[in-house]
């Protein structure tokens, strides 16, 4: 694989790298560091990487891997998430406030799931990957992953549902 | 869409059984500035996993050079190893210039031990000539 055709593949996927990163690792240095040091591992490698169909899942997974070695090694220092804007809709300003207290709050949720529901959600939700390729890059089967993403997202529904209702319990 | 469908998209959509077409369905009817309250609860997680869309990453890789981290890394292991190198090296094999400052040292120290051997020789004699004086001064005293 020539340098040109390597750097434009992983273009492609390397947004997709850094939000699962950020996803598992909190910290958006941390994210950034492991991104780094995976495109550099795959950059070495570049001439083996031929004869592998999936690149892209094939880097998805070694992102994967890499962030769980550092979540074992306990080195990450885990900052604090930073929230973002909510995007700006038409509705009134309180209720704009309320909505971006309560998205603040998902991020929360999904912090709280197990790690593999959380990569699963995370591909599925935010990247849009099909069973197929969940399956590939988390290295278990296709039924697995459904499992851990409806168990994901029935937790999530609870915690929304409690939110709406009852206002946030914090610590839960 | 038809809140009809909304629900009936929710509902597999909970059992990860919702094709990846109608789950995108879901995004666009959640991104609508408002939805029906039956589902309202819903909006916050949809709004905010599309905002975790947008993100990008923004450090630029540069394959050319290495990153940091494996830059600071490596120079730590040479950095110790050099260290420990030296630090054998000190221990195993002396130079002959430290060799002969020991010898100079030892000889030193014997040349002292002398010195202080007859120095301690004197004390006691000053010591004896101490108690002679006292036994001395005792029938002298009475003058």
């Amino acid at each position: 694989m020539d340098k040109g055709a390597f750097l434009q593949r992983i273009l492609a996927v390397q947004d997709s790298m850094f939000r699962l990163a950020k996803r598992l690792l909190k910290s958006t240095e941390e994210a950034e560091d492991a991104v780094q040091e995976v495109l550099a591992k795959l950059w070495k490698n570049m001439n083996t990487l031929t004869t592998i169909s999936n690149l892209e899942g094939y880097a998805m997974t070694m992102i994967k891997n890499y962030c769980l070695d550092r979540l074992k090694s306990k080195q990450a220092s885990q900052l604090q998430l930073v929230h973002f804007k909510h995007d700006k809709a038409t509705t009134s300003l309180d209720q704009q406030l309320d909505n971006r207290d309560s998205v603040v709050h998902v991020f929360d949720f999904l912090e709280a799931l197990p790690t593999q529901q959380k990569i699963v959600l995370q591909l599925r939700d935010v990247e849009q990957y099909d069973f197929k390729t969940i399956a590939q890059i988390t290295e278990c089967s296709e039924g697995a992953v459904r499992v851990a993403l409806s168990r994901a997202r029935k937790t999530i529904r609870k915690k929304l549902i409690k939110a709406h209702q009852h206002g946030i319990e914090t610590g839960s | 869409m038809e809140l009809k469908q909304v629900h009936k998209y929710i509902e597999r959509y909970l059992k990860g059984k919702t094709s990846l077409a109608e789950e995108q369905a879901l995004f666009t009817y959640f991104s609508l500035p408002n939805v029906d309250e039956t589902v309202a609860p819903y909006k916050p997680y949809f709004t905010a996993i599309k905002q975790q869309r947008n993100l990008r990453f923004s450090a630029n890789f540069n394959p050319i050079k290495k990153t940091r981290k494996v830059q600071l890394k490596r120079f730590a292991a040479v950095a110790a190893a050099v260290i420990a190198g030296v630090f054998v090296f000190q221990q195993t094999t002396r130079t002959p210039k430290l060799i002969a400052e020991e010898i100079a040292f030892q000889e030193f120290k014997t040349n002292m031990y002398l010195v202080a051997e007859q120095l301690n020789k004197g004390k006691q004699g000053v010591a004896y000539m101490k108690t002679f004086n006292q036994t001395t001064d005792k029938y002298l005293q009475t003058e």
